[in-house]
């Protein structure tokens, strides 16, 4: 029976990004704590604004809401956060398919 | 197939802008007021920002022990530094807002000089404060 030369160790990395992980929880926390922001930004908006669209207070808050974006505008918040969600999902797939393939023998 | 994180999908996907109101409002009550919500949104935008750097630190400890990460290593820091410049850009855009609340509570001041202590808090919040 040969002896599987491991590159890397695979079982820490699918620990660390798995549903739980380190890198994981990290990335949902940020995820989370972006909803978080842009609920505290809807509720300061009754308490604090101008009148009408083209008051400067309203292009300010505009401009936070087009920094936190969406996940489909490139340079936004939540852009790059789902690229990182995506990079780190990769990360996992790859560990797991080679502690799976490993398991084997 | 790994299990997929949940986070507020609608929020992610949906445009997100002001709401339009008909006339000027500053709400300074001391309870759940304006300056209220401004510390909690500065504070949140830190909180952030310091699970960023986190971010950036976990995945750099990844890539420090094993050689097999080096492939990602460029993407990640790549995607770390421009979250980290989306961070200090909504800093900025936060620090707009309250500049425009400072600026309204000085022209108001002309009449009404109890909102100095609005005035002093605005200044604290934007870094230009003495206290």
């Amino acid at each position: 029976m040969g002896v599987t030369q491991k590159d890397y160790d695979y079982d820490e990395v699918v620990k660390f990004t798995q549903s739980g992980g380190e890198l994981d929880q990290a990335l949902t926390s940020l995820q989370d704590n972006l909803s978080k922001l842009y609920d505290k930004i809807k509720e300061c908006e009754p308490l604090y604004h101008g009148n009408g669209s083209s008051s400067s207070i309203y292009a300010c808050y505009q401009n936070l809401y087009d920094k936190l974006g969406t996940m489909d505008k490139k340079d936004t918040m939540w852009f790059n956060a789902n690229v990182c969600r995506q990079l780190i999902d990769k990360m996992y797939d790859n560990a797991k398919r080679n502690q799976d393939n490993d398991t084997l023998y | 197939m790994k299990e997929v994180a949940s986070y507020n999908q609608a929020e992610a996907t949906a445009e997100k802008e002001p709401k339009v109101f008909q006339e000027f409002t500053y709400d300074n009550d001391s309870n759940g007021g304006v300056l209220n919500k401004f510390e909690e949104i500065k504070g949140k935008i830190q909180e952030i920002k310091g699970i960023i750097q986190d971010l950036g630190g976990n995945y750099n400890d990844l890539v420090n022990k094993y050689e097999a990460f080096t492939n990602y290593a460029d993407t990640m820091k790549g995607i770390v530094n421009a979250m980290n410049q989306n961070a200090d850009a909504i800093q900025s855009n936060y620090k707009g807002v309250v500049d425009t609340a400072k600026q309204a509570v000085e022209e108001h001041m002309k009449v009404d000089s109890s909102l100095m202590t609005d005035l002093d808090e605005l200044n604290r919040l934007l870094g230009t404060g003495t206290n």
